[in-house]
């Protein structure tokens, strides 16, 4: 349980970590908070002949406001997200879902950048971006392009983010007044990978649904967004038929892989179970 | 006959420390870290050892590649059943024919 | 892969040594400075047995490199008495009954430590959810949240002068 070797780089910027990614290439991966990483490569699965750590590059650190967009650097660690005035005020989703990641030291070194690059079915951060509709902002040795969620995905460990770029900050835009939302996710136990998960943001206008994004996490080999489940909603009165309707079609698109959390007649009932939990429980914070 | 009501104090005399909550006296080397378990020993030309093991159930073992471990640095020793068959039988509750 | 120089604070006491990149903060603690208190469990990063302190940090060591702890602080459980006085947590643990083996206890105990900082008077709800990282194979926990409130209460006492 031991990494194989390696050589250590630890660059102070991001121009520094693009360089390093641009000379060793393939053999190279980034570190971030090391633990999806660094388990790999204790067991062997991952042997990156060199290592580029980006904990000591202040850049990727902080979350601001600019205008209505709130800007979180990559290396934002899942603590800091829960306990951000600024999220918890404006994107408070990220909030509530990121104590339902891990466990309390595990948060101290998970960052949010590295959630979602790492392009792990399992993990949290994907769904969550593609309903509170993010953005990424990528930065490669030709300068830096943003890339929506909605496509980021390509498949398992497989993102937009090419080999040698980093993935500097998240933008999100700023919750509207009276946003609901929510993310259920069921798990055997505390730190374990989502058994199926449903992220949520809905708003109203009256009794109808006005905006409603749902993200699923952990049923296919990338997060899904449900545009069926979402279409069963969007214009309509929140009822509990529109609702089971909204559950029926994200059945309709899950594939998980079946393993030890359940078996994919199993996880994918509980995936519909789910929605109905974050479409019921976001619709309550509605205003 | 109703039996005498005792105080706290006089049961806990009678009873002579049974029943009495105690503290632990090995507590002490636990909460400082002090606990020397196994893989705490130290001794000096120490050789660690690992196990493999039948990655399946009721295989039938047709060879044993020791080389590419022997080549290994620091590797002392791969051993197996073969290194065991000099030794006289080991006791055990159930016979396994060697 | 040649080795670097990495220096770390240890329990206040600062240490110069070289270490492979690939050395992790575990198994510098337990092998080159013999502090074999934090201990190696599930090897999957879950069980906590390894949790130390890294810069007022909870960390689990064994998902942390030796390397990247070059200058910083890091406090295990040998360093949690003061001068042979036991910490709040230690005491608590000891009157509680929060250990059975001990091989849970000094990542508990380096978790516990931190966890009163971030917040001092916690609920048993709150205790249950700022202790999930470590797990305990003999007690069922219950004595654990009671070291941590017994603890809790003794950190809120005035110190005597």
């Amino acid at each position: 349980m031991i990494p194989p070797r390696f050589d250590y780089h630890a660059p102070k910027t991001v121009g520094e970590a693009v360089a390093l990614l641009g000379q060793w290439g393939s053999d190279a991966k980034l570190l971030a908070g090391g633990h999806s990483l660094l388990p790999m490569m204790k067991l062997r699965f991952a042997q990156p002949a060199h290592l580029i750590d980006i904990n000591r590059i202040p850049e990727l650190r902080g979350i601001r406001e600019e205008g209505g967009t709130i800007v979180i650097g990559a290396m934002t660690v899942e603590n800091e997200l829960i306990s951000s005035p600024i999220l918890q005020a404006k994107v408070p989703l990220l909030c509530e879902a990121a104590k339902l990641i891990a466990d309390p030291q595990v948060r101290n070194r998970g960052t949010i950048g590295g959630d979602i690059a790492h392009g792990d079915p399992g993990n949290d951060h994907p769904a969550l971006s593609l309903v509170i509709e993010a953005s990424f902002v990528l930065e490669g040795p030709k300068g830096r392009r943003t890339v929506a969620a909605d496509g980021f995905f390509l498949g398992t460990y497989m993102t937009q983010l090419e080999e040698n770029e980093v993935m500097c900050e998240i933008r999100v835009p700023a919750f509207a007044h009276g946003t609901g939302y929510a993310y259920e996710k069921l798990k055997r136990k505390t730190g374990d990978w989502a058994t199926a998960g449903c992220a949520v943001v809905i708003r109203k206008n009256g009794d109808q649904v006005s905006h409603v994004r749902i993200g699923l996490t952990n049923v296919a080999p990338t997060a899904l967004r449900a545009e069926e489940a979402e279409a069963a909603l969007l214009n309509k009165p929140f009822n509990a038929a529109n609702v089971q309707a909204a559950a029926a079609a994200a059945i309709a698109i899950c594939n998980p892989a079946e393993d030890l959390r359940g078996d994919i007649e199993y996880k994918t009932a509980m995936a519909g179970e789910m929605v109905k939990r974050a479409l019921n429980k976001a619709w309550a914070l509605c205003a | 006959m109703n039996a005498p009501v005792l105080t706290v104090e006089a049961r806990e005399l009678a009873l002579a420390g049974m029943g009495a909550s105690r503290l632990r006296k090995e507590d002490a080397r636990f909460i400082q870290g002090k606990g020397n378990y196994v893989d705490d020993i130290k001794m000096p030309g120490m050789l660690h050892m690992d196990i493999v093991r039948s990655p399946i159930a009721h295989g039938r073992i047709v060879k044993i590649n020791k080389e590419a471990a022997l080549a290994i640095p620091g590797v002392h020793a791969v051993l197996t059943a073969d290194d065991l068959k000099p030794l006289p039988p080991w006791p055990s509750l159930v016979y396994t024919p060697c | 892969m040649t080795k670097k120089l990495i220096t770390v604070s240890v329990n206040g006491k600062k240490e110069e040594k070289a270490v492979e990149p690939r050395t992790l903060l575990i198994h510098f603690l337990r092998e080159e400075l013999n502090l074999t208190g934090a201990h190696i469990g599930c090897e999957t990063s879950h069980c906590g047995v390894c949790t130390v302190d890294i810069d007022g940090q909870s960390v689990k060591s064994c998902t942390h490199l030796a390397i990247q702890c070059d200058g910083s602080e890091v406090l295990t459980v040998e360093g949690l008495a003061n001068k042979g006085v036991l910490h709040a947590v230690q005491e608590g643990f000891y009157k509680e009954h929060g250990l059975q083996c001990g091989f849970c206890t000094p990542g508990m105990l380096m978790r516990a430590y931190r966890f009163l900082q971030e917040n001092p008077s916690p609920s048993e709800d709150e205790i249950r959810h700022g202790m999930s990282g470590n797990l305990c194979r003999c007690t069922g926990y219950q004595n654990i949240i009671k070291a941590v409130q017994y603890a809790a209460k003794k950190l809120q006492e005035p110190v005597a002068a």
